[in-house]
């Protein structure tokens, strides 16, 4: 009997350990001068995204009663994480998140509004694009901590053996057919050269790596639109790819110019004038397997670190100049414990000198006018066609509460027209698929 | 096989003299009452786990599967019936993905099953490097499946090292990964890279315990090689084929890390295994409900496909 006990109470303990291992809660550490106490904000972020543990930091240097803890995970995993913690009992306090998601998650009460926290002025200095992609129905959703957007990045050393010179400002940008005769000869010029296949464009490294992805792709569709076009004609339809109201993409996303542009798109992988692979090549413009690259602002950074003699040169176009603009940015969650600190603290790490000194010690395109207007850098190569192109061509990607679904599949639907798809029966299909959800 | 009568009286009820000392049934009553409770107090905590992280949720995604909300906001959920499950057999998207997956499962049953057959044959005979031979195969098994993936990317894209092999011997590079034809083959080989050492190394516990006399008994009757495979080893081997088979079934059904990694589901959604389907639904499009209703269908579909295996490959010799 007493073995039996001794059995049960062995069990018993084991249990309760294992309990207790799950559930114990940490706690927060006292610091002096803080009589109120330590507030902890919990932060949810994309691994080496915004908002930084030099943002966080810097905040914490200036509030030294406020702390954080950080919770990180790939860009790739964010949506589904925070998907998975927004009906949790303990959301976090802070979560970055891709701006074009604002609408998707503001819509379904997941973002505080912010606009009580937004110090004066800041609606006349922040950019419309920043704006438009960071509001929902009329209200402030995150103050935005950069801007980002595609130019087209080459390979000097390339582009010179081939004797091309790219253009360097927006009035010269090229058109992509222009771009893509000029890919092709500097594909076969360096081709020759290496005796291993160079590329003319770089395969794309954004998304999973693979061609598709709406933030870069779809322009190829939106550039066939014109928006000074009447409202009611397929050029304006096509410019902005979704109604007005976000109900609906049949007649926006499958006009004849989006497929006469998805068509121009799939020869960029197919056929004789083929410039670029369908699949991944990391790091291509860098190991000089290939000529030019569409990418992030952050790329100039990436290649002055790599040693890389390169230039910038606008994104290409077909009809219409534009690039999409968006970036990663924050806000604060609306069942947060600490709703006021954390807004407090969103706010100020994108507002002031703070996030001056952030912008200037990182190189990032900022989401203020004043603060952009602080730094000459932001004038000069290579930051300077990125910051004209959001100014001057830049529109948010399709926003509406439904973005996610919308970013997936138009991204598949080009993906598959890069494989070699039919276009207009892949954009067909993906307005089938999108509108019985944009019209829930 | 056995020669003469046995004496079915358990060892443990048997004094050396041959008769028995207790009457065996409360002998054995009181054995199973001694150590049911030590037993139960060590497989509690682990009950309580599976109990927890197993049948709560499954529970919790039946109740999910007959209502329509969002993960943002299921205190806004409505109950639809069994909307979802109508919607998974009306739904193109979700029919292929099932498709797909079944003519996934195939492929890895059909070249796993003789592969790991032929691989383990050679492991049961006396050649040299088996050893060595046998860590390479099982090695694939206990690597991460997301690594596997990415070593895969790595070798069937445009510019991998196998297009680049091709290419030296003058064949144009193949879309392994991009051809609605080939990426399909393409991760079910790779699934079968992985997987093969597992039921390699099932096969070869299987073959060590086939009886040598049998063999060679059907050797001195004359039986070559082939025949005394087909005829005695393979037969013999049915309780270990039929574990493998529903376990690399189970395995196909489950596999996820291709599609999510390797080709996004592309092109054109042949390569869109229903796992992955899901995580879409679920996590992507917000429509928890419904793919909560299409697990519980894989999860029936697991069931009736095991239960049709064990079936069709029951067994009928014993040795």
């Amino acid at each position: 009997m007493k073995r039996n006990i001794a059995t049960l109470s062995t069990a018993v303990g084991t249990v309760a350990i294992m309990a207790l291992a799950g559930c114990s809660a940490g706690s927060t550490p006292t610091i002096a001068g803080c009589e109120d106490g330590v507030t902890e904000l919990s932060v949810l972020r994309a691994e080496n995204n915004s908002p930084t543990d030099e943002q966080l930091d810097a905040y914490t240097a200036a509030n030294k009663c406020v702390i954080f803890t950080v919770d990180e995970v790939p860009f790739g995993n964010l949506a589904a994480k925070i998907a998975v913690l927004a009906p949790s009992s303990n959301p976090p306090d802070i979560v970055g998140f891709d701006a074009p998601s604002t609408a998707s998650y503001a819509s379904q009460g997941f973002l505080l509004p912010l606009d009580d926290y937004l110090p004066d002025g800041w609606f006349d200095d922040v950019t419309s694009a920043t704006l438009t992609e960071n509001s929902w129905d009329g209200q402030v959703y995150s103050p935005g901590n950069e801007q980002d957007t595609l130019s087209l990045y080459f390979n000097k050393e390339l582009t010179d053996a081939a004797g091309i010179t790219p253009p360097t400002s927006l009035d010269t940008a090229w058109t992509w057919p222009e771009a893509q005769a000029a890919m092709l000869t500097c594909q076969v010029s360096a081709t020759e050269a290496a005796g291993s296949t160079v590329y003319g464009l770089a395969p794309s490294r954004l998304g999973d790596g693979t061609p598709g992805t709406s933030y870069r792709d779809q322009l190829f569709l939106r550039s066939m639109g014109d928006p000074t076009a009447p409202e009611s004609s397929s050029a304006y339809k096509t410019f902005y790819a979704i109604s007005d109201d976000g109900t609906t993409v049949d007649g926006w996303l499958n006009t004849p110019e989006a497929i006469e542009g998805a068509t121009f798109y799939q020869n960029l992988f197919e056929g004789p004038d083929a410039v670029t692979s369908k699949t991944g090549l990391p790091n291509a413009l860098i190991d000089g397997k290939a000529c030019f690259d569409l990418e992030v602002s952050s790329n100039a950074t990436t290649l002055t670190n790599a040693g890389v003699d390169f230039g910038v040169s606008p994104t290409p176009y077909l009809v219409t100049p534009v690039v999409h603009t968006g970036a990663v940015t924050f806000g604060v969650t609306a069942r947060s414990n600490n709703a006021e600190a954390a807004a407090t603290a969103v706010v100020a790490m994108d507002t002031g000198d703070q996030y001056l000194d952030w912008v200037e010690n990182n190189l990032r395109i900022p989401v203020l006018v004043s603060t952009t207007e602080a730094l000459p850098s932001l004038s000069e190569a290579p930051l300077n066609i990125p910051v004209e192109e959001i100014q001057e061509w830049g529109v948010p990607r399709p926003p509406g509460p439904h973005f996610d679904a919308y970013d997936l599949y138009v991204t598949a639907a080009l993906k598959n027209i890069a494989y070699g798809a039919d276009p207009k029966t892949e954009l067909d299909q993906a307005v089938a698929k999108l509108d019985p959800i944009l019209s829930k | 096989m056995h020669s003469g009568p046995i004496d079915s009286t358990p060892l443990a009820v048997r004094d050396l003299g041959g008769s028995t000392s207790l009457p065996p049934r409360r002998r054995s009553k009181s054995a199973m009452g001694k150590g049911a409770l030590p037993a139960l107090a060590f497989l509690t905590p682990f009950l309580l786990l599976l109990l927890v992280f197993q049948y709560i949720p499954l529970a919790v995604m039946a109740r999910s599967s007959v209502l329509d909300y969002s993960l943002f906001s299921p205190d806004n959920a409505t109950f639809v019936g069994a909307d979802n499950f109508i919607r998974i057999f009306t739904d193109a998207e979700t029919i292929q993905s099932l498709l797909i997956t079944f003519a996934f499962i195939l492929g890895v049953l059909v070249l796993v099953v003789p592969a790991s057959f032929a691989l383990a044959v050679f492991l049961n005979g006396k050649l040299p490097a088996r050893a060595l031979v046998r860590t390479m195969i099982f090695l694939p098994v206990v690597t991460s499946s997301v690594v596997v993936a990415t070593l895969w990317t790595f070798l069937l894209n445009e510019t991998g090292l196998i297009n680049s092999v091709l290419a030296t011997v003058g064949i144009p590079s193949a879309g392994f990964l991009t051809d609605t034809t080939q990426a399909l083959p393409a991760i079910i080989v790779m699934t079968v890279w992985q997987q093969v050492g597992l039921a390699t190394v099932l096969f070869l516990g299987g073959l060590q315990a086939v009886p040598a006399e049998l063999s060679e008994a059907a050797h001195m009757d004359g039986a070559g090689p082939l025949r005394r495979t087909l005829s005695i080893t393979l037969p013999l081997l049915s309780r270990t084929t039929l574990f493998i088979v529903v376990v690399m079934t189970v395995f196909a059904l489950q596999a996820f890390a291709p599609a999510y990694i390797m080709t996004g589901g592309a092109p054109q959604g042949t390569t869109n295994l229903i796992i992955y389907h899901i995580y879409k639904t679920a996590f992507i499009l917000q429509q928890p409900g419904y793919a909560s209703a299409m697990a519980l269908v894989v999860l029936a579909f697991a069931i009736i496909i095991s239960l049709i295996q064990m079936r069709l490959l029951r067994t009928r010799w014993n040795y």
